[in-house]
């Protein structure tokens, strides 16, 4: 009889005796996050570490996400703590080239205009009974800029961290399935076809004074960003003094790799059947795909209304790479506009707007801080 | 002077989260427009001086030559 007793109690003891229809269902979202990532080839390197974390977290009984656990432990230092969306924006400050923006300014207002999901979305979320801070954090979604949600959200609504954070790095993975239909329905033939002036030569001298410029014009205007642009710039600026080979290399690869493993399970284990499967992460997903849309919207219809202005036009599809997934939004204008003339060369002028899209969402976020906090 | 409770509803909360809401959005797109047409001008006069030292530098070579 003893031997029974122990032997359900070790039974009671294992996952098997204490899984749930919702850790099911959560392992059936873990494996199509990584089936998107390993068949279809959507951002893997994020999506595989989050798919696996989902799939995880949700085993019954693991110690891995109560306090003082692995997983807890990236998720509170890395994204509580706000050190891995930082990492990630000089990391990606390193891996970014200025000169398209520089050498074409004008593509800086077009990142602006894409912003325009973020405040959509932001009402929608009011709408839907969010509150003010809440329906910013689910906003920010629209700016396609996974570190600069995680960033606010944190701020403002850390209890749908996990929520806004899978929602922007999903959709930033589906870049290449929400837009084109937009960007084809919202242009004519005619305007897809528009070839653009090749940019000039930028120099070594014009490289390196960017990053303290915009650091400069930046901090000064929405201070909140500070630690999200300073660390962005400074990447950057390992890049083009070209002396730091050292540095620009642990930036661009150790250490961005390094954050992103910790990014992709801190942000997956956010995903347990316990708190996902709600109503409220549901309406997030759904705001998320308004805000991609209409950011993408904003986009290429302010391309098309700067045009008249302009004596060099711009292809308005260069417009829709104004949402921040860099350099996804970039290759999709390249690959819708090459689909009508494969001779159009518009991936570098695709990523004037895509890293002003970066800037931009940054400022939206450092208003909504400024307003709200 | 007999002065009576004042029994008229308050304002709702609701308007009164609208009007934020409609002053945060318009005050934030207008910063975000605001901050990258400041930024591309920044870019235009900064692209400027680098060019002008650029030629003043490329002046200077040819002088030594």
């Amino acid at each position: 009889m003893q031997t029974f007793e122990l032997f359900q109690a070790i039974i009671l003891k294992t996952g098997f005796a204490n899984i749930t229809i919702g850790h099911v269902i959560m392992w059936f979202v873990g494996l199509f996050f990584m089936y998107l990532a390993i068949k279809r080839d959507f951002e893997p390197l994020l999506l595989i570490p989050i798919g696996f974390s989902i799939f995880l977290v949700n085993m019954p009984l693991a110690p891995l996400t109560g306090k003082g656990e692995l997983i807890n432990i990236f998720f509170h230092y890395g994204l509580e703590w706000e050190v891995i969306p930082c990492l990630i924006f000089l990391g990606i400050g390193a891996l970014t080239d200025f000169g398209p923006m520089i050498a074409n300014p004008k593509t800086l207002i077009l990142g602006a205009s894409a912003q325009l999901g973020v405040y959509i979305a932001y009402f929608g979320a009011i709408l839907l009974g969010f509150n003010l801070k809440e329906a910013a954090s689910i906003g920010i979604i629209g700016g396609a800029d996974g570190p600069t949600t995680i960033y606010l959200t944190q701020m403002l609504a850390p209890h749908l961290l996990g929520s806004t954070a899978v929602a922007a790095y999903s959709y930033m993975s589906m870049v290449p399935l929400i837009q084109p239909p937009i960007m084809r329905l919202l242009t004519t033939d005619k305007e897809k076809r528009i070839r653009m002036k090749q940019l000039r030569p930028v120099s070594k001298l014009e490289r390196i004074m960017y990053p303290l410029v915009a650091t400069v014009l930046i901090c000064l205007l929405v201070p909140p960003v500070a630690p999200l642009m300073g660390l962005f710039m400074i990447g950057n600026l390992f890049r083009e003094v070209r002396i730091v080979g050292r540095l620009l290399k642990a930036s661009q690869d150790e250490l961005l790799n390094i954050v992103t493993i910790f990014l992709g399970l801190g942000v997956g284990s956010t995903m347990q059947a316990e708190s996902f499967l709600r109503p409220q992460p549901i309406f997030i997903f759904f705001l998320g795909l308004v805000a991609f849309a209409f950011s993408t919207v904003g986009g290429v219809l302010f391309a098309k209304i700067m045009n008249p202005f302009l004596k060099e036009k711009i292809n308005p599809l260069i417009g829709a790479a104004g949402v921040s997934a860099v350099p996804m939004s970039a290759r999709v204008a390249q690959k819708v506009g090459s689909e009508y003339d494969p001779k159009n060369f518009l991936l570098m002028h695709a990523m004037g707007p895509n890293v002003a899209g970066v800037i931009g969402t940054a400022i939206a976020a450092g208003m909504f801080l400024t307003m709200l906090k | 002077m007999c002065r009576h409770k004042d029994t008229r509803p308050l304002p709702k909360g609701g308007l009164i989260m609208w009007g934020e809401a409609f002053r945060v959005a318009i005050v934030g797109f207008c910063v975000v427009f605001a901050g990258l047409w400041m930024l591309a001008l920044g870019v235009k006069i900064m692209s400027f001086f680098c060019k002008l030292a650029g030629k003043k530098q490329g002046g200077a070579n040819n002088a030594n030559v």
